[in-house]
């Protein structure tokens, strides 16, 4: 069996991409950033229109950013929440003030809308901002080649870079050469997937399937991977359904804050071959 | 190479005060020359630049908002004694421009996403302090 080529994910454009990432290099460039812990967020925060960060005063949002002018402001995000996700909110809220000036800017984000990746809207926008302001390319991409694909390089990237799990795995995948693929599920439901340029197969919509590691997590017949582990092409992948030659390898973890399952699929054999 | 790194430095030294007749690379290779690891030299002045830099964008940062923070009036009076509907009510007023334009269309702006219901008096609370924050610019 030979699949063919699926379309690309579809998303924001390739061009509104770019220019989400192009954003982050002025403020980036401006304080001189070199390494990742140079990315100080309430510097690049007050330089960029005076922002100034509080923590605390929320409850039913991770985030919000009151901005009614076009400098001057206030980004609050919701007490106790761990660094990396504290940074990402905040990152986040910076990329609608870049990203989306208005007067009278005011937005909440609630957990929700960090796992909308693939939506093209101002979220989306905002998230793709983030993600390249605390692990920009010219940093993190180095980093992410070479080592053998699984959710324990992504935690150690985001380690580095003090930022959340699934936002690292969010742009591992994108700067990675290995043919990798995440994917969001939310109970038993596939949410979204993203690709990494070199994961050609199409990946299925829908239910999780049972015989996938993160199916058999759901179902309470196993804990998380915590490692890659075979699992059956068909399990995944559109186009192999009938297919029970192919395994690709999947390292699956739950993530209880945003009450997903993330899961990383890795093509380690070539499935185009007969 | 040499491992007197004195003389490395007192001929890195010479060589900055008087190279106008050398171009980047000749300079490079005499220091090399002399013991001077140049690209590991240049390596650490540029972080030690760039740290410095860093640090001053960082404390400048720093005393602005201080001084913004020091300069903030209490144009709501004391928010942390105020019930929710006391916080309601003042939230209201500054809708209706009671508290000057500014700040009304600040309001205004906002009730774009308010979803009255589901904000909790702390966040109301915190709310009208960003408000206040914004008064004062």
């Amino acid at each position: 069996m030979k699949p063919t080529k699926p379309l690309r994910t579809q998303g924001l454009s390739e061009v509104r991409l770019a220019e989400c990432k192009a954003a982050t290099q002025r403020p980036l460039k401006d304080l001189l950033v070199a390494h990742p812990e140079e990315i100080d967020l309430s510097t690049i925060a007050w330089r960029l229109g005076r922002l100034r960060i509080e923590e605390g005063g929320l409850e039913t949002a991770d985030g919000r950013i009151v901005v009614p002018a076009k400098s001057g402001g206030t980004i609050r995000v919701k007490a106790g929440l761990n660094t990396g996700r504290k940074r990402f909110t905040i990152a986040h809220e910076i990329g609608h003030f870049v990203l989306h000036p208005c007067e009278g800017l005011e937005r909440n984000d609630t957990a929700g809308n960090f796992t909308i990746w693939n939506d093209a809207n101002e979220e989306a926008e905002a998230n793709i901002f983030a993600a390249e302001l605390l692990m920009p390319e010219f940093l993190f991409k180095p980093r992410c080649r070479g080592p053998v694909p699984s959710l324990a390089v992504v935690e150690t990237l985001a380690r580095d870079f003090a930022t959340s799990l699934l936002a690292t795995a969010f742009q591992y995948v994108t700067h990675t050469n290995e043919q990798v693929a995440l994917v969001l599920s939310q109970g038993n439901q596939i949410k979204w997937f993203h690709r990494s340029k070199e994961f050609w197969p199409w990946i299925r919509s829908g239910n999780v399937h049972p015989h996938s590691a993160a199916g058999e997590r759901l179902a309470g017949k196993a804990a998380d991977t915590k490692k890659m582990v075979r699992a059956p092409a068909y399990a995944w992948l559109t186009d192999f359904e009938n297919d029970r030659e192919h395994d690709i390898m999947e390292d699956s973890r739950y993530l209880d804050w945003y009450d997903r399952t993330v899961s990383l699929l890795w093509l380690k054999d070539d499935l185009s071959e007969d | 190479m040499s491992k007197d790194y004195k003389k490395a430095v007192r001929n890195l030294e010479a060589l900055l005060v008087n190279d106008s007749h050398m171009s980047v690379d000749d300079i490079s290779r005499e220091l090399a020359d002399d013991g001077v690891d140049v690209k590991a030299f240049l390596a650490r002045f540029d972080t030690v630049v760039r740290k410095g830099v860093q640090h001053q964008m960082r404390k400048q940062a720093e005393q602005e908002q201080q001084e913004a923070k020091s300069s903030l009036k209490q144009i709501f009076g004391d928010l942390r004694t105020k019930s929710r509907e006391e916080l309601r009510d003042l939230f209201e007023k500054v809708r209706q421009g009671l508290f000057g334009d500014h700040l009304k269309q600040a309001a205004l702006a906002r009730c774009c996403n308010f979803t009255g219901g589901e904000v909790s008096e702390t966040e109301l609370r915190s709310w009208l302090e960003d408000i206040a924050a914004v008064s004062e610019k």
